[in-house]
């Protein structure tokens, strides 16, 4: 943005926005459950270590799909598909990602319509992974592939941080302040996934954090559960 | 210390699987410990190590319708260098051809207090019609000490399709329960080429474990837990150890 003013990427980050965010959080209920979260300090922890490992890989794919919907060459959407399950392997987080992509993208077509989305449509049905169709309407809405990174973090730290606020009741001032405290973090991860927005889809971020999948696919088994993920 | 080894194994006239290249040299050296139709090859570790500032590049290629286990005879501690603060790095590539089997479940990696390691591990299986355990055991930190740092870089690729890509970072700065809690081993398991498992996780007050299918013919296990005996049983509670990959199928 010339005027280094992007309202559209106020728009994409809002809470708001109908993507269907507010029913998932992101792994902090099955954390919650089981005790690794119980406190602002260890909610902390949790979100630190989850930006850095699943957060920077989905940040990294929303830029690499945003840089490519942005320029004019062919979009290789199936290998950028496949590249992203192969380091999200539990069928619960890909399900969960399938379910909020499919939420994002019927908003987001709505808002900012673009040849891309169709074409990713057409290559991968409606169900794309999340951070797929972050890139795409974020390149849409004119973003650019480090505005789309920051959106998918500012995204998973909401998720978690809400989550934390409704099971635990923690104080929601306290957690503003946190999130303020992350804003340097969450400008180096940006930064640092918008590095690899034009490396081969095979040489994309693949941090992992072990625990985030033994959780989920526990997480399933719930009775109960408040989010869907 | 750079060092390389190369093991090529492929079926013989009476259906045995043998080595036509077997190259190493220390710490990277290899003993046949078992023949037949299926070759067991032990890694020895002809010297310490690696240690902080070592190259290691270990190389594997199983051919059509063969069949290997790759064990270790101890468990490989990663330890610093003498000098200075340098990183080590090792490289393990595995290529299984149609048909072939290859069982890899070395003992542990032992990561021990300021050192600096990246495994970098690149499995190539041309179709389905190959079968692949492969099991990654991480101890962080010998008894009663804190582990070092440790990346382990994992792309398993069925086809030239990516089934499994992931980079797993241990360290002092990396722990705790957004990444992989706080226990002192992990273990991670994957099973390529056999029916699905379907997923079942365990969470217990020593260990937690998950299994989940990834395709229709790759299963993956990890373990978390404080101590290898316990993830390991935890494992084979949820089927890892007692797939029938020991026994390989008989050629139709």
């Amino acid at each position: 943005m010339a005027t280094g003013m992007n309202a559209a990427l106020l728009l994409l980050a809002d809470g708001r926005f109908p993507s269907g965010g507010h029913a998932h959080s992101a792994g902090a209920e099955p954390a919650v459950g089981v005790g690794d979260i119980n406190d602002q300090a260890s909610l902390r922890e949790f979100v630190l270590g989850r930006l850095q490992t699943n957060g920077l890989v989905d940040a990294a794919f929303a830029a690499a799909v945003c840089a490519r919907c942005a320029g004019d060459g062919i979009v290789p959407w199936s290998q950028l598909e496949a590249e992203y399950l192969a380091r999200t392997g539990s069928p619960r987080l890909r399900t969960a990602s399938r379910t909020l992509g499919r939420q994002l993208l019927r908003g987001g077509q709505r808002a900012f319509p673009s040849a891309r989305a169709e074409e990713a449509v057409a290559a991968l049905g409606t169900s794309i992974p999340q951070p797929i169709v972050m890139g795409i309407i974020a390149a849409a809405a004119g973003c650019a592939a480090a505005e789309a990174a920051l959106c998918e973090l500012h995204h998973l730290v909401g998720s978690l941080t809400s989550a934390g606020v409704r099971l635990l009741g923690l104080d929601p001032f306290e957690i503003a302040a946190f999130g303020a405290a992350l804003v340097p973090e969450l400008e180096r991860l940006a930064a640092l996934a918008a590095t690899t927005a034009d490396v081969d889809p095979a040489e994309l971020p693949a941090d992992v954090a072990l625990l985030n999948d033994v959780l989920a696919e526990h997480h399933s088994t719930w009775e109960v559960r408040l989010f869907a993920s | 210390m750079d060092a390389a080894a190369r093991l090529v194994v492929g079926l013989d006239g009476r259906g045995h699987t043998v080595p036509s290249t077997l190259r190493g040299e220390a710490p990277l050296l290899m003993r046949v410990t078992e023949a037949g139709r299926r070759l067991q090859v032990h890694l020895v570790g002809g010297a310490a190590g690696p240690l902080g500032g070592d190259r290691l590049d270990l190389s594997v290629a199983v051919g059509p319708g063969a069949a290997l286990a790759m064990r270790s005879v101890a468990a490989t501690l990663v330890q610093p260098g003498t000098c200075c603060a340098s990183a080590s790095r090792a490289s393990v590539t595995a290529e299984v051809a149609g048909g072939a089997t290859l069982d890899w479940w070395p003992e542990p990696l032992v990561s021990v207090m300021g050192s600096d390691h990246t495994q970098i591990t690149t499995v190539q299986i041309a179709d389905d019609s190959a079968t692949v355990r492969w099991v990654d055991e991480v101890v962080l930190g010998r008894h009663d000490e804190a582990g070092g740092r440790l990346t382990m870089q994992q792309r398993i690729t069925v086809g030239g399709s990516p089934v499994l890509h992931h980079t797993v970072a241990f360290g002092p700065a990396t722990a705790g329960t957004g990444r992989h809690g706080s226990g002192r081993i992990a273990v991670t398991g994957v099973l390529i080429g056999r029916p699905a498992r379907t997923s079942a996780a365990v969470i217990e007050s020593d260990h937690r474990v998950v299994r989940y299918p990834i395709s229709p013919t790759c299963t993956a296990w990890i373990a978390l837990a404080d101590s290898l005996d316990v993830a390991r049983r935890a494992l084979a509670d949820l089927g890892m150890g007692s797939c029938a990959i020991d026994e390989p199928e008989t050629p139709t």
